[in-house]
């Protein structure tokens, strides 16, 4: 059959689950002599092992239970490579202190021997979201992460306030903006809207892929929380600064991520005390050993499941 | 002829008649009238509440604040939101608002429930920084928003007339924000 266009996607490794979304007007109903706008095909893919399925019992069930059985399954990968996002850079500095301390300086001073150090005791592959002094957008580095295939992300951050009171580091995983219900609700109402004005669409096609890009990290919400508190609990026993606990917020640089994420606020920088820490090497590296205790511990945890 | 001193008294007597029958008349319009009105206007004032972070950045304090009743919603959003942005005398409570804020104008769409705030480049440029900091200035805003504004679902921030990825480059600001599902 002769085609004039087609898309082939070349899936290197084994897929648990798949959804496949079409937009436009009902495309799927398209046949052949009929011409019906397809604007956008969405492939969703979630790594994992596939489910043994004896071939007999493959004729007789629907493709949905199958993936539905593997979705039971579902497994962590073993990690084999870490994102390390070091937070801001370039023209975004991020906090600077009174005395001219800058946050990006720090972050990616702290991620580098941060991803030296991973490389070295773990074993792991390590990807950065910037290397250097460079600005990257928050959506490119999760993109970056996601590309590389990386099992784990954490970004590094140093955090700021209005007085020089606020003290203490504190471990960030994403709170869900959406669940699966609110997001099918979401495009059932914009596909009722805009079949009743015969509008295109009533929400917007940029907000349905928000609403999607949400649900991806949904997905790893226990792994991210697990992570979170390890790294709470390993740098707690070594920084002997205010432990100001595991945080659930809506951080942007975490939403999309196809892989357990966090997010550190290492120690306040408008706090002169804890930027006098955050200048020592010494307190850095203290941050790193919690940090690669607490993959490892993760690690271990999850791996021996797989 | 009268003589001119009779003439002057005489003169000055009705004078006075005239002010005094002027002030019969006129003071109690003037009462009733003038002063009276300015004093109800004056009175017609709202009670608000305003979140504030508190000096530890990990907690919320608030403030009931009077403001006038506006004619319009988006007034009356820009007056509950300069209270805000003025911060507070209590040196416990942060508006987080970085230096030189001022919101220019307020968009209100009743059909999403949207309300779009349209904020000068300082509340973004002179940002200081630091996730703890960037919370807070969001969510005082939202929980101001939320706590005298119930019918408002959504919030839009907007800076200089459009949107932006990001405030302190933290938290995502081109979308508008869930009031109720913000935490």
């Amino acid at each position: 059959m002769e085609h004039d266009a087609y898309l082939f996607f070349d899936v290197k490794r084994s897929v648990l689950r798949y959804r496949i979304e079409f937009g436009g007007d009902e495309a799927s109903d398209a046949s052949a002599g009929e011409t019906k706008a397809l604007r956008k095909l969405v492939l969703f893919l979630e790594r994992g092992k596939l489910p043994e399925i004896p071939e007999a019992d493959f004729a007789g069930k629907k493709m949905v239970e199958l993936l539905n059985e593997g979705a039971k399954r579902k497994i962590i990968e073993p990690v084999r490579k870490i994102a390390l996002d070091p937070g801001h850079g370039g023209s975004d500095i991020g906090r600077m202190s009174p005395s001219g301390t800058r946050e990006k300086d720090l972050n990616l001073q702290i991620a580098l021997m941060l991803g030296d150090r991973l490389r070295e005791e773990l074993g792991v592959d390590v990807v950065m979201t910037r290397g250097e002094d460079v600005l990257v957008p928050l959506n490119e580095r999760v993109e970056a992460a996601n590309t590389a295939g990386a099992e784990l992300f954490i970004s590094i951050h140093c955090n700021g306030w209005f007085s020089t009171d606020a003290e203490g580091f504190e471990v960030f995983f994403l709170a869900p903006a959406r669940t699966e219900e609110e997001a099918q609700l979401a495009r059932d109402e914009n596909a009722s809207i805009a079949y009743e004005t015969g509008s295109s669409a009533a929400v917007g096609d940029d907000d349905i892929d928000f609403i999607l890009w949400d649900m991806v990290q949904n997905e790893y919400l226990n792994e991210s929380s697990d992570l979170a508190e390890m790294i709470q609990r390993e740098m707690s026993k070594v920084l002997g600064i205010r432990n100001r606990g595991v945080k659930q917020t809506g951080l942007r640089v975490l939403k999309g991520l196809a892989m357990p994420g966090v997010l550190i606020e290492t120690a306040f920088l408008s706090n002169p005390k804890e930027e006098k820490l955050l200048l020592s090497s010494e307190f850095r590296e203290k941050i790193v050993e919690g940090v690669i205790e607490a993959v490892r511990k993760f690690q271990s945890r999850y791996n021996e499941k797989g | 002829m009268i003589p001119t001193n009779i003439g002057k008294k005489i003169a000055v007597a009705l004078a006075v008649l005239a002010v005094l029958v002027a002030a019969v008349y006129l003071i109690p319009r003037l009462r009733t009238k003038g002063p009276a009105e300015v004093q109800k206007v004056s009175e017609e004032m709202r009670a608000v509440t305003i979140f504030f972070g508190n000096k530890g950045a990990d907690g919320f304090v608030t403030e009931t604040r009077e403001v006038r009743v506006a004619d319009g919603f988006e007034d009356q959003v820009k007056l509950v939101l300069a209270e805000l942005i003025k911060g507070s005398n209590d040196s416990n409570k942060f508006s987080a608002m970085p230096q030189g804020t001022e919101l220019i104008q307020v968009f209100w769409v009743e059909d999403t429930q949207t309300l779009l705030l349209d904020f000068n480049g300082a509340f973004s440029t002179n940002h200081p920084g630091g996730s703890a900091g960037e919370y807070y200035t969001i969510t005082n805003i939202i929980k101001t928003i939320s706590a005298n504004f119930p019918q408002v679902a959504r919030v839009q921030f907007l800076v200089e007339g459009g949107a932006v990825e990001s405030i302190a480059g933290h938290y995502a600001a081109d979308k508008p924000i869930d009031v109720k599902k913000w935490r």
